[in-house]
């Protein structure tokens, strides 16, 4: 059941209905069986291993809370992690290892097994380890209340593509006795409307034009130059949307989720772009990764080292390919370029201009990234790029990708709505948006989707593969 | 692009743009809002009955939700 599939928005309705009808001391069993139901309209049997990852990390994070032996403590953290991140492991890399073991070897001397990925593993694992490592350290009380932990884990407006969301801050919130707040439904509502927007109306509206120019056999280099923007938009508008549409449905249950994303493609560097792209992930790695590694405390060299484990983790994270390591990797080396020139002394741009040209380059910086991340496999981005840097035939890239003016006129209208679309999804802006302002934006979502039903595609989202 | 055969419908389209642009200008604009909201489905109307594809309607819906934002505006009149 994808978020923007006709099943979603009657099944929302009926779940915060049902949730605001039970009695507080209740409502917990009712999102929980939301949540297991909207996880088994993905796939049944793998149902019992998120509930399994669930049951694992609770009873870690017991014999953590109970055992003073920091020998039995430690085993119970080590134990826990291996369970977890094994089962990831498991489903998510083996083949990738099996095909890179063939690839270096040459033939077929590991035959891959039929492994289906359980949609959103990557992002309940990733909570189900902040648990575990939270209450080992202190910082968190554990989960007594197993329905508690389990609708943590698998809360389901979160459940699939995140934001990964830490205990200590959804917890608290799933055992408050909430009220119905207007305030709440209609903060909610905005956020749905400007998610399905983002989704149905922009992030859909790229794709056909992405694919046209990354699976063209010999694309023009303007073509790929198109074709990477206008991917740069989509993935963005496909996850920003995504967030928004879960934040907003949380909202709908009193359940505030934090913000995933805040203006990245304006940030005037790769430390400030990715504080403000999947800040769940980022704060993620931060603390569970790139501080145990040392961080900025054990000398430059060290620091740049750990800088390039945490952006090889967030490219294998993304997904099991080369081409994921690769765009991890060259995210690693732009964020220790800004590392060793703030050292240098070059410090962040003041003028406006300056301002500008900071944020433009981030923005290409970014963008030649995300040819890896589109790119089928290595090899391919080699040649996307080749492309780029050969002469250009604009007619050729205007073939090629088969625009029809009124889709130019589509794209300089979602462009120049951006103000718009990042009022209404901003809390603080949102005095500022006028009733009849909804209204356009809740036609234009209605129109693409008949589009879309038109067209007979059925859209998914971006993230939901990892 | 074919709405641009229609003179009625884009006769419409055009007073609910100016319309949904003063609602958003004026500081009580919201009888102008709704006027131009009103404009629009008659427009719409029209559209469909004409046979204009569902992209053009969706790129007109689109101008006039531009034109309700009040662009180059810092803040928008309430409505």
């Amino acid at each position: 059941m994808s978020f923007d599939s006709a099943a979603y928005l009657a099944f929302l309705p009926a779940v915060t209905a049902l949730h605001w009808l039970c009695p507080p001391k209740k409502r917990w069993v009712v999102l929980l069986g939301a949540s297991c139901l909207f996880y088994m309209s993905w796939d049944v049997p793998l149902t019992a291993l998120l509930y399994a990852v669930a049951g694992i990390s609770w009873l870690a994070g017991l014999v953590l809370a109970r055992e003073e032996r920091p020998g039995v403590r430690k085993a119970a953290l080590w134990l826990a992690l291996a369970a977890c991140l094994g089962l990831l492991g498991y489903f998510k890399y083996f083949n990738f290892l099996a095909r890179s073991v063939n690839g270096l070897l040459g033939g077929g001397a590991w035959t891959p097994w039929d492994i289906v990925l359980p949609v959103g593993c990557s992002f309940y694992v990733f909570q189900a380890v902040s648990y575990v490592v939270d209450v080992y350290r202190g910082e968190l009380a554990a989960e007594r209340h197993f329905g508690y932990y389990a609708l943590y884990i698998s809360f389901f407006p979160q459940l699939v593509a995140g934001p990964i969301e830490r205990a200590g801050d959804l917890l608290p919130q799933l055992r408050k006795d909430r009220r119905l707040d207007k305030g709440d439904v209609r903060t909610g509502a905005r956020l749905l409307l400007s998610g399905f927007f983002r989704k149905v109306v922009v992030a859909d509206f790229c794709g056909p034009f992405v694919t046209a120019a990354y699976s063209a056999g010999r694309p023009d280099g303007s073509a790929v130059f198109a074709g990477t923007l206008l991917f740069a938009l989509q993935i963005y508008c496909d996850f920003a949307g995504y967030s928004e549409i879960a934040a907003g449905s949380a909202r709908l249950l009193g359940i505030r989720l934090m913000r995933n994303f805040d203006r990245p493609y304006l940030s005037q560097g790769p430390r400030e772009f990715w504080r403000q792209w999947h800040v769940s992930l980022s704060r993620w790695l931060t603390d569970y990764v790139y501080i145990p590694l040392g961080g900025s405390r054990r000398g430059l060299g060290r620091q740049l080292l750990a800088v390039l484990a945490v952006f090889a983790v967030s490219g294998l994270w993304h997904g099991a390919d080369w081409t994921f390591v690769a765009w991890g990797l060259l995210h690693g080396a732009f964020f220790s370029c800004e590392l060793l020139l703030r050292r240098a002394g070059v410090g962040p741009a003041r003028s406006k201009a300056g301002k500008a040209v900071s944020a433009m380059l981030t923005f290409m910086a970014v963008s030649f990234c995300w040819i890896f991340f589109r790119a089928e496999s290595l090899s391919q981005a080699a040649s996307l790029i080749g492309r780029l840097c050969s002469p250009w035939d604009l007619g050729a890239g205007l073939a090629c990708l088969g625009p029809k003016p009124v889709d130019a006129v589509r794209l300089a209208l979602i462009l120049a709505l951006c103000p718009a679309l990042r009022r209404l999804g901003d809390e603080r802006d949102a005095a500022q948006v006028q009733d009849m302002t909804y209204v356009y934006f809740f036609l234009a979502i209605a129109i693409a989707w008949l589009i879309r039903f038109q067209q007979g595609g059925a859209g998914t989202f971006i993230y939901f593969q990892f | 692009m074919e709405l641009l055969h229609f003179p009625l419908t884009l006769l419409l389209y055009l007073s609910a743009a100016v319309l949904a642009a003063l609602g958003a200008r004026l500081k009580r604009g919201y009888a102008f809002a709704f006027a131009g909201g009103l404009f629009w489905a008659a427009g719409s109307v029209d559209a469909l009955v004409e046979g204009v594809p569902l992209d053009e309607l969706l790129c007109v819906t689109l101008a006039l939700l531009l034109a309700s934002t009040g662009p180059g505006k810092r803040r928008a009149a309430g409505g």
